[in-house]
């Protein structure tokens, strides 16, 4: 049961988040609803052709090419072209798209920063108990552990949208917005969706493993859900990508000449 | 040599040996572009992933330990004090206890040639002390202390530079952060050395021990700034005048003004820090402390007078609770649940739970005006955003040094520097070099999560101590950064400096500072127990 959650969620991500990742990249190209959706599918093709033919010329990925697996994948393309195609186009669901991307990574990191206080509480509550009292609950200091994990993985997209991810910004900062829009548009399709690419493959088996078992603390008295805490990575990484959606539309949309 | 690349004249397998410098060089290149340092350094190190795969001298089992890392850094309770600490600077920035102690500050000192150049070294020691962001006090003493500076008639090199010098001190001075990740790599580095060279039972380096360290180089730092602008404002006094008395007005009323506001985060830092030196908490124990504090001095400064539950009353009589608690504690033994618990023992117990209960009121308090001041969203907003900026670097970088292992970086590496000429000394000074370089381009949090894990290991191998290498690296860095015409610093400072302050200016104040750096560096390579000291005394 958990087991065909977890391959739903995964096809789900792989199949259908990541190729409408492309949505705001087709949008730049086109501006009839029909061209741009073919523009889109087109897109779509080529990179999954892209990486059949990269996993086929590489045996040392040792990829299974299941028919079931490739059947749900196409499908769930399909369905998701047509989805585009009913809702107006490639820049028109890059926009709706956009807005709830958008208001999905600001509403957690908004969330998750008052973990911050809670966090600096507790910690303070069990130096109290232990210097005072010699006293310790291990899943009072679990949980810090927690809800610092649930900060730092979860506000990552947002920090991403406010711009509060570093950059070297010495010619960046006196660039003007359209070669700055050109560089956030590269920059999001060629590391950060495959970055998150990465994440999301290697650490979906990593926290799949961990839910199999239940995994639990080492401790009997912590909190036995070490499952919840790995589920956070591949989280992590959706939530970039959502977050690298939005940059990448707003960047699209500077570039055409309107907005930003 | 393969025969039929030879025949086509081009193969990669020629490329294979050296994708590990070229992924270094491409990285670089790349960073120009401005794209967000920590997806830069991931999406290079799978693009270099994906052409050692091709070429045949790349595995990707090198790239499963990604997730646990990842784990990893969430799980190291040293690392969780980073968003504490940062919690804790924030809430002295946005209570505007940073502005007002600058402000008495020079008040205080101004009456005095230059005074207003040492109250702004003096502050910054004392904000970097407790945030040790760069940017950020560059920032706030450029926009509050060098409009008045220049106003008093200072020179506009010698404002500008002392404002950029005191911005950068925030590394070296503990508790400041980038300190914990240093720690934290560099014991990780120590590690490594000792397990390679087969030593039994390694010894380990904590970031403790790296806060001993820092802690008499930093002060040392801030003597000789101190020194300087005194020799100046006593040789040159156009360049660093004094206030008119007249215009600071009653000198007895700023004492008492000072006496307000300088104490509580005074108190506060000498407390956080003393119990990590001490070895009586640990980083994280500390900094919660310290974070709790902050909210306490802030609540008291922002409480209106006269309310009493909500008030400056509740949070005195929680600070007073915590102080009691310290004194019981350090008096009696309170422990619970042993046999024979002497009756003053259970007296003091009982004493200890109704100051602990009293302790949640001042904190609700401060909690209640800072949310009624609404600026405890803004605060809690700005450190989820600047602790996740650190720690996605911090996944970005080990990505990338995944993928520099996977490709043989480490040998290229460790024989590099063992090709140095000049044996340890030239080691040493290849890899400050490279790194001061690299402090042109990349903060102090990029170079200590991508280049420590590299250089540290081979370097302590060679029988460095630890600490003074960690030192050592801070305080270049820190040079770096004040360095013309890349220096984080100076950027920093030339976007919010007034128009009449020109870039020339800016560069040709840092230079002084700079070469102080270097007389500091050179002092801590000559005589390396300023830095080893204090952690041998403290660490047996």
């Amino acid at each position: 049961m958990l087991d065909l959650a977890g391959n739903i969620l995964n096809w789900l991500a792989a199949g259908v988040v990541f190729p409408l990742m492309l949505l705001p990249l087709a949008g730049l190209f086109s501006k009839q609803k029909t061209t741009a959706v073919v523009f889109w599918a087109g897109l779509v093709v080529a990179f999954v052709a892209a990486g059949i033919l990269f996993s086929m010329a590489t045996p040392r990925l040792r990829l299974a090419p299941e028919l079931q697996q490739v059947s749900i994948f196409a499908g769930l393309l399909l369905a998701a072209t047509l989805c585009v195609f009913v809702a107006g186009g490639a820049s028109k669901s890059a926009r709706v798209l956009s807005r709830i991307f958008e208001a999905a990574t600001r509403l957690t990191g908004r969330a998750v920063m008052w973990l911050l206080l809670a966090m600096a509480l507790v910690q303070f509550a069990v130096v109290l108990l232990r210097y005072v009292f010699g006293i310790n609950y291990i899943f009072m200091q679990e949980s810090i552990t927690y809800m610092h994990g649930f900060v730092f993985l979860l506000a990552a997209g947002y920090a991403l949208l406010t711009d509060d991810q570093v950059r070297v910004d010495i010619f960046y900062r006196d660039a003007p917005p359209k070669r700055k829009a050109l560089t956030d548009l590269l920059g999001t399709y060629l590391f950060l969706f495959p970055v998150c690419l990465l994440i999301v493959w290697s650490a979906s088996p990593y926290a799949a493993r961990s839910w199999r078992v239940l995994e639990g603390s080492a401790d009997a008295s912590g909190i036995q859900g070490v499952f919840i805490l790995k589920s956070l990575i591949p989280a992590f990484a959706m939530l970039l990508a959502m977050a690298g959606f939005v940059i990448a539309h707003r960047a699209v949309e500077t570039l055409k000449g309107r907005g930003g | 040599m393969d025969l039929s690349a030879v025949e086509t004249g081009f193969c990669l397998c020629h490329l294979a040996g050296w994708l590990d410098v070229m992924m270094v060089v491409f990285l670089c290149a790349l960073l120009m572009a401005g794209y967000p340092v920590a997806f830069s350094l991931g999406g290079t190190a799978l693009l270099f992933a994906v052409i050692g795969l091709a070429a045949g001298v790349f595995d990707l089992s090198y790239l499963r330990p990604l997730p646990s890392r990842i784990y990893g850094a969430n799980i190291n309770t040293t690392l969780i004090a980073v968003p504490m600490f940062i919690l804790m600077g924030v809430i002295l920035e946005k209570s505007k206890i940073a502005e007002d102690l600058l402000d008495e500050m020079a008040k205080l000192f101004g009456s005095m040639r230059g005074g207003l150049g040492l109250s702004v070294t003096f502050v910054g020691a004392l904000l970097a002390a407790s945030t040790g962001i760069v940017g950020a006090t560059v920032v706030t003493m450029g926009l509050l202390s060098l409009p008045t500076m220049l106003r008093r008639g200072y020179d506009p090199a010698f404002a500008s530079g002392s404002i950029a010098a005191a911005g950068t001190l925030g590394q070296i001075i503990p508790p400041s952060i980038v300190l914990i990740l240093l720690g934290d790599v560099i014991s990780n580095a120590y590690q490594r050395a000792q397990l390679e060279q087969g030593v039994a039972s390694p010894e380990t380096v904590s970031v403790g021990h790296l806060f001993a360290g820092a802690l008499l180089p930093g002060l040392m730092l801030v003597g000789l700034y101190m020194s300087w602008q005194i020799f100046v404002a006593a040789t040159q006094p156009k360049k660093a005048p004094a206030i008119p008395a007249e215009e600071i007005g009653d000198l007895k009323e700023t004492w008492i003004a000072a006496m307000k506001t300088l104490p509580p985060p005074l108190i506060l830092i000498i407390a956080v820090l003393g119990s990590i030196l001490a070895g009586a908490a640990t980083p994280t124990e500390a900094a919660s402390v310290g974070a709790v504090g902050a909210m306490l001095i802030a609540g008291g400064r922002m409480a209106p007078k006269g309310s009493f539950a909500a008030g400056r009353p509740a949070v005195y009589i929680s600070a007073a609770a915590i102080v009691g608690l310290i004194l019981l504690t350090s008096l009696l033994d309170l422990r619970l649940g042993r046999e024979n618990i002497a009756p003053i023992e259970s007296i003091g117990i009982a004493a200890a739970f109704l100051l602990i209960a009293l302790t949640p009121w001042g904190i609700a308090a401060s909690l209640i005006q800072l949310r009624r001041q609404r600026t405890i969203a803004p605060i809690l907003d700005q450190t989820a955003r600047v602790t996740t900026m650190v720690f996605t670097i911090l996944i970005g970088a080990a990505l990338f040094s995944l993928v520099f292992r996977g490709l043989g970086g480490d040998e290229t590496v460790e024989h590099a520097l063992a090709a140095t000429p000049g044996g340890v000394l030239g080691a040493v000074v290849l890899v400050m070099a490279v790194m001061f370089l690299l402090g042109f381009f990349l903060d102090f949090i990029e170079i200590t999560l991508v280049v420590v894990p590299l250089v540290g290991p081979p370097l302590l191998m060679m029988g460095l101590d630890p600490v003074w290498l960690g030192v050592m690296m801070a305080i270049n860095l820190q040079t770096s950064f004040l360095t013309p015409p890349f220096g984080f610093a100076l950027f920093y400072l030339r976007g919010v400096a007034p128009p009449e302050v020109k870039t020339s200016h800016i560069y040709a104040g840092a230079i002084p500072f700079i070469f102080i750096q270097i007389l500091a560096l050179a002092m801590l390579a000559l005589f390396p127990a300023i830095a080893t000291w204090l952690p041998g005394v403290l660490y047996q």
